[in-house]
């Protein structure tokens, strides 16, 4: 069977002269020390990797990671995926970026090649002549604090506000809210409620804040439908086309008591500021409506806030 | 006064493995026949495409798929932060906008009253400029992006304009062509990208009149090295 490989050769050191496993100069060992380890690396991102074997060979000094046709073609395929900075995988990215920076450092003489068969490709040059190897960003999901629950309301009141709900399993939970809000719901006590609240982990225990109450189980299955199907969509750009296409659901039958309702529950300082900025363009014509216009302000100045937060943040990193 | 040095160095490559993971910019290519077209570069998480008005259809195309090689100018106006949402609204664009081709601008996504203006309702006539600058403007949502009044019809021929304002009639009798005509002007794609320099907002023609020469000099430099 003809062989597939990934091999890495040191064949001068920095003298000249021909390197040889048994007689290695402190940079040509440092040099093939950061090439078996890279190598292991490659190989252990792999997801096929077993049966591969790792070679140590003399005749300068060699290493190479010999395996399937199937297993070296996926070496070669991330490979390209780096080299053209498509991998988000960064282990795997520094494990050739170490290389790279060897290739680069002048002095010692390699060859880097990649055998599968017949056909031999050297990716020296490739990545000698590519510009710092770097990770691809992944694109992570936004994530929601808002949560809905429902069950009796047990207590209102207390100098900082707040409400205690048992639900439907006894459990009871403190959520805090404004005066106006316990005020309110306060007329409902011992009855069962159907509420929405921002949720935060403070030192791995989860806060409750008061987002609105719900008097019609239809908002309250709506809303919590549409969170849920937001939270399982796992590319951050089709969560925001949800968004506006949710939006325009109300704005296209003018129906603007929902939406106002729906709106609420971003009013708040949790909210991711592509989500925002996704409401105020859908929104842009209604600065000054009557029913809407309020609304929006609030939510542009919670935007520019956090817009600057953000930022911040991200000048520190 | 911006200088030519930096003029030239701002004009980069949609192409080059150096730009940052998020950024949008004013981009422009040359047609064979020597003019030029315009296009909005967006990169997004470390990918680059093209999103743009063909005259016949709007395509968002990777920089590494198409032949053209497109080059651009950073627009300082839009936070990297805020790519996701940008890409977003891009992509509603594409499956929404059915644009025809004539000078005309005007960014409306709903009217004063809140009516959904769909493209079927209103024609969408414009140019590869006044796509970008919809699609910009549009996303802006709460500043001016170019001054556009401060562009009118002056650039184009009269009978043309003749001639576009017999054709929009026709394939929409009820538009008021008195107001239509108001709105017919013609924003060049090197103003277009001229304008991208600016650090403020909105973008006036007399910023974009002192420095367009040196920028079209430095884009003709940029596609010959």
């Amino acid at each position: 069977m003809a062989e597939s490989k990934l091999e890495f050769i040191i064949s001068k050191d920095s003298t000249h002269r021909d390197v040889e496993l048994d007689n290695m100069s402190i940079a040509a060992a440092n040099a093939f020390s950061v090439l078996l380890t890279a190598a292991l690396n490659i190989v252990n991102l792999n997801e096929d990797k077993e049966g591969v074997r790792i070679q140590i060979r003399p005749g300068s000094a060699v290493i190479a990671a010999e395996g399937s046709d199937s297993q070296i073609a996926e070496i070669e395929h991330n490979f390209n995926e780096v080299i053209y900075h498509k991998s988000s995988n960064r282990e795997l990215v520094n494990g050739w970026r170490e290389v790279q920076k060897l290739f680069h450092a002048n002095g010692l003489e390699y060859s880097a090649t990649i055998i599968r068969g017949e056909r031999q490709l050297s990716i020296f040059d490739t990545l000698k002549r590519s510009k710092k190897l770097r990770t691809k960003p992944l694109s992570l999901p936004i994530t929601s604090s808002i949560r809905f629950l429902t069950g009796k309301l047990i207590a209102v009141g207390g100098a900082n506000p707040n409400i205690h709900l048992e639900d439907e399993n006894g459990k009871r939970l403190t959520i805090s809210c404004t005066e106006t809000s316990a005020k309110k719901a306060n007329k409902f006590l011992y009855d069962t409620i159907l509420i929405s609240c921002w949720v935060k982990s403070v030192g791995g225990d989860p806060r409750y804040e008061l987002c609105d109450s719900y008097w019609d189980q239809r908002y309250f299955n709506d809303f919590k439908n549409f969170i849920d199907e937001f939270s399982s969509t796992v590319n951050e750009v089709e969560q925001l086309k949800k968004i506006h296409y949710k939006c325009r659901s109300y704005l296209d039958v003018k129906d603007y008591g929902s939406f106002r309702k729906f709106l609420r529950l971003f009013l708040h300082e949790s909210t991711n500021v592509n989500v925002l900025k996704t409401i105020l363009i859908v929104t842009q014509s209604f600065k000054n409506h009557e029913r809407l216009g309020e609304m929006r302000e609030s939510m542009r100045i919670l935007f520019d806030k956090q817009l600057r937060v953000q930022s911040k943040r991200k000048e520190r990193k | 006064m911006i200088s030519y040095s930096f003029i030239e160095g701002n004009i980069i490559d949609c192409r080059s493995d150096e730009l940052p993971d998020n950024l949008v910019g004013a981009a422009m290519v040359s047609n064979k026949d020597g003019s030029h077209h315009a296009a909005i570069f967006i990169r997004y998480n470390g990918n680059s495409h093209v999103f743009h008005f063909t005259g016949k259809q709007v395509l968002m195309e990777d920089v590494w798929s198409i032949d053209e090689v497109y080059y651009h100018v950073g627009l300082n106006i839009i936070n990297p932060i805020l790519l996701p949402s940008f890409q977003a609204q891009c992509e509603l664009i594409l499956e929404k906008a059915e644009p025809k081709f004539g000078y005309f601008y005007t960014g409306a996504v709903y009217n004063e009253s809140g009516d959904f203006v769909s493209p079927n309702d209103f024609p969408q006539y414009m140019t590869c400029v006044g796509f970008c600058l919809s699609t910009i403007s549009g996303f802006l949502s709460d500043s001016i992006f170019f001054n556009f009044e401060d562009w009118d019809d002056a650039l184009i021929d009269e009978t043309f304009v003749e001639r576009f304002l017999e054709k929009v009639k026709a394939e929409n009798p009820e538009v008021d062509t008195t107001s239509f005509k108001e709105n017919i002007r013609r924003i060049l794609p090197i103003d277009y990208m001229s304008g991208a320099f600016s650090m403020t907002t909105p973008i006036t023609k007399s910023f974009v009149d002192q420095i367009k020469t040196d920028v079209l000099v430095a884009f003709q430099k940029k596609q010959v090295a």
